[in-house]
């Protein structure tokens, strides 16, 4: 990671801290806590609200800056690297948890406000399942945008659970994504898709339900 | 009298034969009063066993324990059940890569990655409620990391009501699980806090690390609830260790330092390590025992202790009166056997079965590979009389499982013990010594 960009996480982090006890803290406040210049910041960012939206928009780059560190991650299953995506972002979320659970609603999730962080774990989604060639022939169809949007949002539905998580540490969470991740990966792994596909197909064209079908 | 007969150790031999054979006859005769052993039967155990294994595995801990329970105390499940579940102690589904990380950054403030100087990613062992990891510390020592799996306190509940479902369709029709199942759940609710492990760790380090025995030291300040790390041991497991064809005075000696362990942990009756199972003991190249897992301690109470200690060298005396009074104060005996046939049955079996357990202490030595006895030993506890009542006290339950333990362990080694010392140690602590 260059210094520009980390600088950059730097500051997001701070800011997001800041915000919990005032919303409108200043630029400049944020500025003398790193011996930096608000003219610094200002090159960086245009205002207050950049800054905190950068702060969701970096999870990403921390998650990928992360996981360049981990051994033999080429050869991570489809859940574990799904679970690592997630559980990467949910434990920097939990650094910054009452930001988080005061701001994560209407920034990202709300349809109004979508940031770039919607759009980023979605490519990096994407990336994921493309790369993964042990995914079974049908299920590899349904590699398709909506599947990567319906996971972003079961995404929004682990962060509501984990807001909501009294368990230590948030186990709970953990045990969810890890049931969650793994019953994904039996899915799309197990033929389980190619043999719906070959008994639609059969249904369809060789048993007598064909002319029903075709009326 | 409770005290071991001297004079019965000088004509042990004898006398241990004639008890033999004693014993024989009445498990042939009390065999074949049971119902179908056949090959019919094997088949459908094992097959039943082999499904029941994938639902056990995937249910994790709380099963898993059960399961490793079942697999040392073949009392209660038939051989080809148990042989399945065996596997259980080694064959888990791994807690996926990433979970690992995550966990160790929650509960230790940092990945692993960067808190080790080496993580080996893939766990090493599977433990009951988690798995261990082997790791290298900055300073160079090398630990092994155990994982919890997240949310198990929370699920114990739940694994035990589906486990409970799941074994009522292996164990006989009627039998009250019940009691078994409970003590494994407040069991388990104790092995899922792994400072008390740690803890426990502790103690028996300063009780028994010593030139024969090898323990793990506790590393506190990289250990939490959910995550205990501890200095590594290197060993082999007993299938490993059987695996390399090793001489006859080998596998006497390592049977000697279990045998002596048991003892010894039950010379001043403190706790107890109760998860005697072939998985929490290594045999070092320099042949040392290492002990491993303390999730299972017990300390059981001093009076149930004692009783039950003294089962034994009231067997070896047959003194029939003895011998009631002692079932009857631990609840195994629930009536008059001279009034009522089925406590009749269940004081023949116990005189009888409890006679072929305490053998070992009669002459000096004992042979554990002795197949006649372990077939004879597997008779009883796979056919007990009250499968469909529970009977005795509960903590009977653990000193079963060690003390069983204890002997599948020799006979699996098929060691010769010498039991001098052993005898000399129960003696003292009938003496009060």
């Amino acid at each position: 990671m260059d210094k520009h960009t980390e600088l950059k996480i730097k500051i997001a982090e701070l800011a997001a801290g800041k915000y919990v006890s005032n919303p409108r803290f200043t630029i400049k406040s944020l500025a003398d806590e790193l011996e930096i210049s608000s003219k610094d910041i200002f090159e960086l960012f245009p205002n207050r609200s950049s800054i905190l939206r950068f702060y969701y928009e970096s999870r990403l780059i921390v998650y990928r800056n992360q996981t360049q560190s981990i051994d033999n991650y080429g050869d991570f299953t489809l859940s574990e690297k799904l679970s690592n995506l997630f559980l990467s972002i949910l434990d920097q979320f939990s650094e910054n948890r009452e930001f988080v659970l005061k701001t994560y609603p209407s920034s990202v999730c709300s349809s109004k406000t979508k940031g770039s962080f919607d759009k980023d774990l979605k490519e990096e989604i994407r990336t994921i399942f493309r790369s993964d060639t042990r995914i079974s022939g049908t299920a590899g169809f349904l590699k398709q945008p909506l599947l990567y949007s319906a996971i972003v949002k079961h995404f929004d539905g682990f962060v509501l659970f984990w807001s909501n998580d009294k368990s230590s540490m948030n186990q709970q969470t953990m045990a969810l994504i890890d049931k969650w991740t793994s019953f994904v990966q039996e899915f799309f792994y197990s033929k389980i898709a190619d043999q719906a596909f070959d008994l639609g197909k059969f249904l369809i064209y060789a048993s007598p339900l064909k002319k029903f079908i075709n009326r | 009298m409770t005290d071991f007969p001297s004079t019965k150790y000088q004509r042990g031999k004898i006398f241990a034969q004639t008890g033999f054979k004693v014993g024989k006859n009445y498990a042939s005769h009390y065999l074949k009063s049971l119902t179908g052993n056949g090959k019919d039967s094997a088949d459908l155990y094992r097959k039943t066993a082999e499904d029941m294994f994938g639902q056990f595995t995937k249910l994790r801990g709380t099963a898993l324990k059960i399961a490793q329970s079942f697999s040392i105390d073949q009392g209660f499940l038939p051989d080809e059940f148990s042989e399945v579940m065996a596997r259980a102690q080694y064959q888990v589904p791994p807690i996926n890569r990433t979970l690992v990380r995550s966990i160790i950054k929650r509960e230790l403030g940092q990945y692993p990655e960067s808190l080790f100087e080496k993580f080996d990613s893939e766990a090493i062992a599977a433990a009951s409620i988690g798995q261990v990891h082997r790791a290298t510390l900055k300073d160079g020592r090398e630990v092994a990391v155990k994982i919890q799996y997240p949310g198990v306190r929370d699920t114990i509940s739940s694994d035990i009501a589906l486990a409970k479902t799941i074994f009522k369709q292996l164990v006989a029709k009627g039998t009250d699980l019940t009691p078994y199942i409970e003590e494994v759940q407040s069991t388990l609710l104790k092995e899922t806090d792994y400072t008390e492990e740690g803890k426990s760790i502790d103690r028996f380090h300063e009780r028994f690390s010593s030139d024969d025995v090898v323990t793990p030291e506790w590393l506190p300040d990289y250990s939490t609830e959910r995550v205990l790390t501890m200095t590594y041991l290197d060993g082999v497991h007993l299938s490993e260790f059987l695996s390399n064809e090793p001489a006859q005075n080998e596998k006497d000696r390592f049977g000697q330092l279990l045998w002596d362990f048991f003892h010894n942990q039950v010379k001043d009756r403190k706790e107890v390590h109760a998860d005697t199972h072939p998985g929490n003991f290594l045999f070092t190249e320099d042949g040392k025992l290492g002990v491993i897992d303390f999730g299972c301690v017990k300390t059981f109470p001093e009076e149930f202790f004692m009783n039950y200690l003294k089962l034994l060298p009231t067997h070896l005396n047959r003194d029939d009166g003895e011998i009631k009074a002692l079932y009857t104060e631990l609840n195994v005996l629930q009536g008059d056997p001279e009034k009522d046939p089925k406590e009749k049955q269940v004081y023949e079996f116990c005189k009888n079965y409890g006679f072929t357990f305490a053998m070992p202490y009669l002459a000096d030595t004992f042979d554990f590979g002795d197949k006649e006895y372990k077939d004879l030993l597997k008779g009883y506890t796979k056919n007990p009389p009250f499968t469909n009542k529970p009977r005795g006290n509960k903590h009977f339950i653990y000193t079963t499982r060690v003390h069983l333990g204890l002997y599948h362990l020799l006979m699996t080694l098929g060691s010769r013990v010498n039991t001098v010392q052993s005898k000399e140690i129960l003696e003292n602590i009938f003496n009060n010594k």
